[in-house]
């Protein structure tokens, strides 16, 4: 019994990995960044190199490999250690930029781990997506929105190199440092996104307010007339900090900040980024069983 | 709202995948052999001509002394004898009296591509004919650390465990493109590749005729006394 169309198949699957190898192959970089062990990266725009922030272990004298053969001297534009990505600039590189796959990965998904770990051409293991979630909380400290989780073997210097789909379109940034013992990745969209603010601002803006808090619950008849189980109990204000210039005492209950409600740590770690740092923002407090509105200029931190 | 409609394809890409798979472990299982030395446990092999040519690893026989024996999917046992061995290429040629063997084809490793699907047959943990997946992850060469040679790799993420060593790694096709050996191993399985083999193997005859002409000459001449090397052996040997 032959039937082409089985037999054939499983040549076919094979081909198309290779070539979804072959294609992501040129803006693959070898990045040179730390002693002895060097990493992976990919061109994402002219000029621009996406790769790990934790490889970097210097500021200067960062060179990369190219799949042609070229050492180039890499200047570090930006870093952000909290998602583990930094952003490279080569002068002269020349090299079309990969792909951003054109939806979010999906659990089940076949997917490629590439990397560049040395001279002798690009590497790969396969895997599938095995967890696509958020946000979580990185070994750095920092929150990550959104995270792929595969199961594709992250060879040494595969950091920095990306996840690809079967046609060599980039899923998101492979990193080992973010979180123990799983191999996880950057979402491409967060990746491009981080890159882009990289290259403007040179770091991520985190916002803090200056407060200890732990998480309590509250009982029904301490809502103060929200709907949320718990809230945030300030058990430290920091001098000059500014939850301390804005008003914010010890024994407040964190509801809320600039519209949104606060249950745990998580929540409020997430609403401190982007354009609210250096801004004032309602804060909303219980306090003596009842709700009020603080204004607090979110700090920025260094 | 209305349910969003799920187009069924006219036939699942993954069970057409699967079923080519499955055939092709069929049509090459037969040419996968276990090979038993001594008071070690199973080895690999493949046969590579229809007369009785099976190569292996060489640390799957390399202990001497020990019964050699070939096991083939249709229940028979041949004692093999070692043709040839190779300890840095970490490869052995054995012969079984036998004919009309199922010969594995091989394909030419220097074709591989990084990405492309590879199957592993073998014996791993004892465990007869297990078959494995995986894909092409590097091609190169690699300093072996106790001789200083450069051996040429294949290296790739079929999962690979001691049993395995000696048998086939095989592309889409169901062709041999390498020998799986371990011993350069980690986390990464690492095989020779098919080129290496095939050139091994030309060398054959030639190899035969110079140890045939040295025996003679050996023969004309008093034996030397022979110096006990087991304990060297056995302290530096393979594990």
């Amino acid at each position: 019994m032959t039937d082409p169309t089985n037999t054939d198949m499983f040549g076919t699957l094979s081909n198309q990995m290779a070539d979804a190898v072959e294609r992501i192959s040129p803006a693959l970089v070898l990045v040179n960044g730390r002693r002895r062990h060097p990493a992976s990266g990919v061109v994402y725009a002219q000029d621009l190199v996406l790769t790990a922030d934790h490889v970097l272990e210097r500021d200067e004298d960062i060179s990369i490999l190219t799949h042609d053969g070229r050492t180039l001297a890499a200047e570090l534009l930006g870093r952000d250690p909290a998602s583990d990505l930094a952003v490279l600039r080569v002068q002269g590189l020349g090299i079309e930029p990969a792909q951003q796959a054109a939806s979010e990965a999906r659990v089940g998904q076949l997917t490629l781990a590439v990397g560049r770990p040395s001279d002798e051409g690009a590497n790969a293991s396969l895997g599938i997506i095995s967890a696509v979630g958020g946000p979580v909380r990185t070994r750095r400290g920092g929150m990550l929105e959104r995270y792929v989780q595969t199961d594709a073997i992250p060879y040494p210097g595969f950091s920095g190199g990306p996840l690809i789909d079967t046609s060599g379109a980039v899923l998101g940034i492979l990193t080992t440092g973010l979180m123990r013992g799983v191999t996880i990745g950057v979402p491409a969209a967060h990746a491009w996104n981080t890159a882009g603010t990289l290259t403007q601002h040179g770091r991520i803006r985190r916002g803090y307010l200056g407060i200890s808090s732990q998480a309590v619950e509250l009982p029904e008849s301490q809502r103060a007339g929200r709907e949320q189980e718990s809230g945030l109990l300030v058990v430290r204000v920091e001098e000059g900090s500014p939850a301390a210039q804005g008003g914010l005492l010890l024994g407040d209950i964190l509801v809320g900040l600039d519209g949104q409600s606060i249950a745990d740590i998580d929540d409020l770690q997430a609403l401190l980024v982007g354009d609210r740092v250096g801004r004032a923002v309602p804060v909303e407090v219980i306090r003596g069983g009842t709700l009020q509105t603080v204004q607090v200029t979110i700090g920025q931190r260094n | 709202m209305e349910a969003p409609v799920l187009e069924v394809p006219a036939y699942v890409l993954s069970d057409a995948v699967s079923t080519a798979i499955a055939r092709m472990v069929d049509r090459v299982r037969p040419s996968v052999v276990q090979v038993h030395s001594g008071r070690r446990g199973a080895g690999t092999g493949v046969i590579w001509d229809a007369d009785g040519l099976v190569l292996t690893n060489y640390h799957v026989v390399a202990e001497k002394g020990g019964r050699l024996q070939v096991g083939l999917t249709d229940g028979r046992t041949f004692e093999a004898q070692v043709i040839d061995q190779e300890p840095k290429l970490d490869l052995a040629v054995l012969k079984i009296p036998a004919s009309g063997l199922p010969a594995a084809p091989a394909a030419d490793s220097a074709r591989l591509r990084v990405g492309e699907m590879v199957v592993a047959v073998g014996h791993p943990w004892g465990q007869r004919w297990v078959v494995t997946v995986g894909i092409v992850g590097g091609l190169g060469s690699v300093r072996v650390p106790w001789n200083g040679h450069e051996a040429q790799y294949i290296r790739s993420d079929v999962v690979l465990a001691p049993g395995n060593s000696g048998g086939p790694l095989l592309n889409a096709r169901g062709e041999v493109v390498g020998i799986n050996s371990m011993i350069f191993g980690g986390d990464l399985s690492v095989s020779i590749p098919s080129q290496v083999v095939t050139k091994w193997l030309a060398g054959l005859e030639e190899r035969r005729a110079r140890r045939e002409s040295r025996q003679q000459q050996a023969e004309e001449f008093a034996p030397r006394p022979r110096v006990a090397h087991g304990w060297r052996r056995r302290r530096f040997g393979w594990r």
